[in-house]
């Protein structure tokens, strides 16, 4: 039985569609099968992160429709056998509507997949609710701006009242130069300010845009925030085995540029 | 001079933005969670049941507070 993650941040562009495009990618690595859902109607990018848009024939309101079978909406990617994605559709009323037979879904593709990593729409009004509606966990995505700081905090409040088993926090474009200058917000100032632990800081990479404009994750790349995905990854797979002291294994750690903890394990490990 | 040019530094604008947000954040619980809200007034419409013979449909329940009244 798999486990179906949302990704959901209130706030747009802090990085949602890129870190499912690589968490999806570093969980198939770690021999994982793993479906991504683009919940996003209208504004759908993550066939487009990930270099898939001119395979889409079918979309995830086409299945939740019955206008084709499972098959005929998954896409498998070109480098990852182990990883596939429904797309969203173009557009869509009443998402609400559909909430049960996306559950339905769910439960469905949790049978065949390790993971179901759904990507939420920017907002917390009807494509956040249905987005969460169907998932076990949650991973609340943030940076280090006030903005996006403060809609984590909403984000973290609103999921409090729904059934979800666990709620982590991941911070996205880390700058470990501004916070050593004190001119961004640390990773601890920002678990202080929403008073949740921290699964991971992935560093701001320029590389991102690189893998963008290629269609592929940063992941297949070289690049200082493949190996924190990869991180996240595995943490997710395994959060009792994740490495807690990453120096040895990482030159780019000695900047202090990459931190990945779990929650059950302090930095001492 | 250099002691006021530290302490400048030390502070940086990160504090400025933890204390900005550390006060939004205070300001959060005064609003309900939708479920939450749902919750307290099935309790409150169980206590007005106890007291009076009335069906739910014939009253509204409607929760104001005051500190919120300013900015609503």
């Amino acid at each position: 039985m798999g486990e179906a993650i949302v990704f959901t941040s209130g706030k747009g562009g802090v990085g949602k569609t890129t870190t499912i495009a690589n968490i999806g990618a570093g969980l198939s690595r770690l021999d994982k099968k793993v479906i991504m859902l683009d919940t996003d109607m209208g504004l759908r990018n993550l066939d487009v992160v990930m270099g898939m848009e001119d395979q889409i024939q079918y979309n995830l309101i086409d299945l939740l429709k019955n206008s084709c079978r499972l098959k005929q909406a998954i896409i498998r990617d070109r480098h990852y056998p182990q990883l596939f994605m429904i797309p969203a559709a173009l557009r869509c009323e009443q998402i609400r509507d559909y909430e049960s037979k996306f559950y339905t879904l769910i439960s469905q593709l949790k049978q065949e997949f390790d993971y179901c990593l759904i990507d939420c729409p920017a907002g917390i009004d009807d494509g956040f609710h249905f987005a969460v509606s169907a998932a076990d966990r949650a991973i609340v995505v943030t940076t280090p701006h006030v903005a996006a700081v403060r809609d984590a905090g909403r984000v973290l409040y609103l999921l409090e009242g729904q059934r979800l088993s666990q709620v982590d926090l991941l911070i996205n474009s880390y700058n470990q130069r501004m916070v050593r200058k004190h001119d961004m917000l640390s990773r601890e100032d920002i678990e202080d300010i929403l008073g949740i632990q921290s699964i991971g800081a992935i560093p701001a990479d320029d590389k991102i845009v690189v893998s963008q404009n290629k269609g592929v994750p940063v992941l297949s790349l070289k690049a200082k925030s493949a190996k924190a995905f990869m991180n996240v990854a595995k943490y997710i797979a395994r959060p009792q085995v994740i490495p807690v002291n990453l120096d040895a294994e990482d030159p780019c750690t000695k900047k202090g540029q990459i931190y990945v903890n779990g929650k059950e394990c302090g930095y001492e490990g | 001079m250099k002691g006021k040019f530290m302490e400048q530094r030390a502070e940086g604008t990160n504090q400025i933005a933890k204390e900005r947000l550390k006060l939004m954040v205070e300001d959060m619980p005064f609003e309900h969670s939708p479920a939450t809200a749902r919750r307290m007034r099935k309790e409150i419409s169980d206590i007005i049941s106890r007291y009076y013979e009335m069906n739910p449909e014939n009253y509204e329940i409607r929760v104001i507070l005051k500190q919120n009244r300013k900015r609503a």
